[in-house]
């Protein structure tokens, strides 16, 4: 139980901190201007908006772009070596300690997961209404060439609206924004403790250009997308509508279980020959 | 707690070299520090104190020699040292934390939460345990007496406090002076390590005294 408390203490205290509040912002405004041109269209046509927006938030690849960034920023504070960790870390041990970062990994891409649905809701208000169906304004924008009538900065894919529930392709996004953001944190976590932090800011920003890249590649280049997670957050390209060879949702889940088992192990391996410095940022 | 002794717990260093690089700052380092004493290190900042303190803590690796805890060798990828208390560097906290919030929370750690316990050590270290003041608006000295707290609060074999007295006012160095010698009665092997040599002098029983890298035997 104590161990319990002390894991979720640990989380607590790291994640309610300036970086998430920079995330919070960051995302709002990005999301703000994606999705506002959605409601100006909607008081136009008035037509309600439904809440299930951001699957299709995460087929612009602007947008999956900023969101890499706003993740690596985020973690930006890995291997978590800040000064007061020194006294926890001598207590719990490298291999217990390497446990509760991952643990505390975790935890904050389920959060920031959940943060994200919540921003992405909130700029539909005052025309947001809560229903289990499409409804009829992305429906309008998926059929007819409305949305570039009224500049309407998304794109909405009529085999997502006509082929897929809102509420299971929700869940199925919520689902990969948690293992995209997640698993990015693990590269980086685990690369901070085999070479050094300035090296896994840069391969998460790789990760980050990456999803540009396989969008610009993914004709020529689609074994891509399986080594970028943030494209992932497209689902078209997980319902095989990108390109042939693109990994399904299980395929994703394997990649991601895997990934997360081989890093666990390179992390926990190498925190006992890694010199140990501490730094005074937050 | 006396028969704690018969355990007989010591920490020996035997000929430890450490580089950054190419620059050498631990040279064929030698040193016992054994249980119901206090062993002490002189030397100026920069000298390499710091580094051989986190050397035997397992918190930097070791290029050559060994580190034998209680006689037994700690290997190349051993853990971290257990049961020590620390004061490495700087006193670092949880700011937006009370000093007693700040204890239960590294306490919990390996313990049941004993507020009342954890209230004692506060008071042992000239603390007061009601406060809620946040740690990021203590003094230096309220820091460092709470870092104290922190390492003694387990009741560790070993203590092992870089610059332990740093921020403290007299009538606190008196005090953690006092608090350091029952400590040593109590049977813990302790290992200070200073730039004033009043400090190390009154306290020690033995003396070592460092300068780039090379450490001497003074007493």
């Amino acid at each position: 139980m104590n161990k319990t408390k002390h894991v979720w203490q640990d989380f607590v205290n790291n994640f309610f901190s300036r970086r998430l509040l920079f995330f919070c912002v960051f995302q709002f405004y990005i999301l703000h201007y994606y999705i506002n041109s959605v409601k100006r269209f909607s008081i136009v046509v008035d037509y309600p908006a439904s809440p299930w927006i951001l699957p299709f938030v995460g087929q612009n690849v602007y947008f999956l772009f900023i969101y890499g960034i706003s993740v690596i920023y985020f973690y930006s504070n890995i291997p978590f070596m800040q000064r007061n960790e020194m006294y926890a870390l001598i207590r719990e041990g490298r291999k217990k300690w390497v446990y509760a970062k991952i643990l505390r990994i975790w935890m904050s891409a389920v959060s920031l997961s959940f943060i994200e649905v919540v921003l992405s809701i909130l700029p539909l208000f005052p025309c947001l209404e809560w229903t289990a169906e499409w409804g009829k304004l992305y429906n309008s924008l998926a059929m007819t060439n409305a949305g570039l009538e009224y500049n309407v900065k998304l794109s909405f894919s009529y085999e997502l609206i006509i082929e897929h529930d809102p509420f299971i392709t929700m869940l199925i996004f919520g689902i990969i924004l948690c293992i995209s953001t997640g698993l990015v944190g693990m590269i980086m976590f685990a690369v901070s403790i085999c070479v050094n932090r300035t090296t896994a800011v840069l391969m998460g920003t790789f990760l980050s250009v990456l999803s540009v890249v396989f969008a610009n590649l993914y004709l020529y280049q689609q074994w891509i997308s399986f080594i970028s997670p943030f494209s992932w957050m497209n689902l078209l390209l997980l319902y095989g509508k990108v390109c042939k060879n693109a990994p399904s949702f299980s395929a994703v889940i394997i990649v991601a279980a895997i990934s997360v088992f081989i890093l666990s192990g390179i992390s926990l391996k190498r925190i006992y020959i890694k010199d140990l410095d501490w730094t005074d940022e937050e | 707690m006396r028969s704690d002794f018969t355990k007989d717990k010591n920490i020996k260093v035997k000929d430890v070299c450490k580089y950054f690089g190419k620059t050498q700052v631990l040279d064929h380092v030698n040193m016992e520090c054994r249980q119901g004493e206090i062993t002490g290190i002189i030397g100026r900042n920069g000298a390499g104190k710091t580094v051989l303190f986190k050397i035997i803590c397992g918190l930097l690796s070791l290029d050559s020699g060994e580190i034998l805890i209680n006689g037994i060798k700690r290997e190349r990828q051993a853990d971290v040292l257990p049961s020590v208390g620390i004061i490495i560097e700087e006193p670092a906290f949880l700011k937006y934390y009370s000093g007693i919030k700040n204890l239960e929370y590294l306490y919990m750690i390996n313990h049941k939460n004993n507020r009342q316990y954890l209230e004692s050590i506060m008071e042992k270290v000239g603390l007061d345990p009601k406060s809620k003041k946040h740690v990021g608006k203590y003094s230096m000295g309220m820091r460092q007496r709470l870092a104290i707290a922190q390492s003694i609060m387990e009741e560790p074999d070993f203590l092992v406090l870089d610059e332990p007295f740093n921020g403290l006012d007299s009538h606190g160095v008196n005090e953690m002076r006092e608090l350091f010698l029952e400590l040593k009665k109590r049977g813990k092997v302790i290992l200070i390590a200073s730039h004033n040599s009043e400090d190390i002098n009154i306290l020690c029983d033995n003396v070592y005294s460092m300068e780039s890298g090379v450490l001497k035997v003074l007493r």
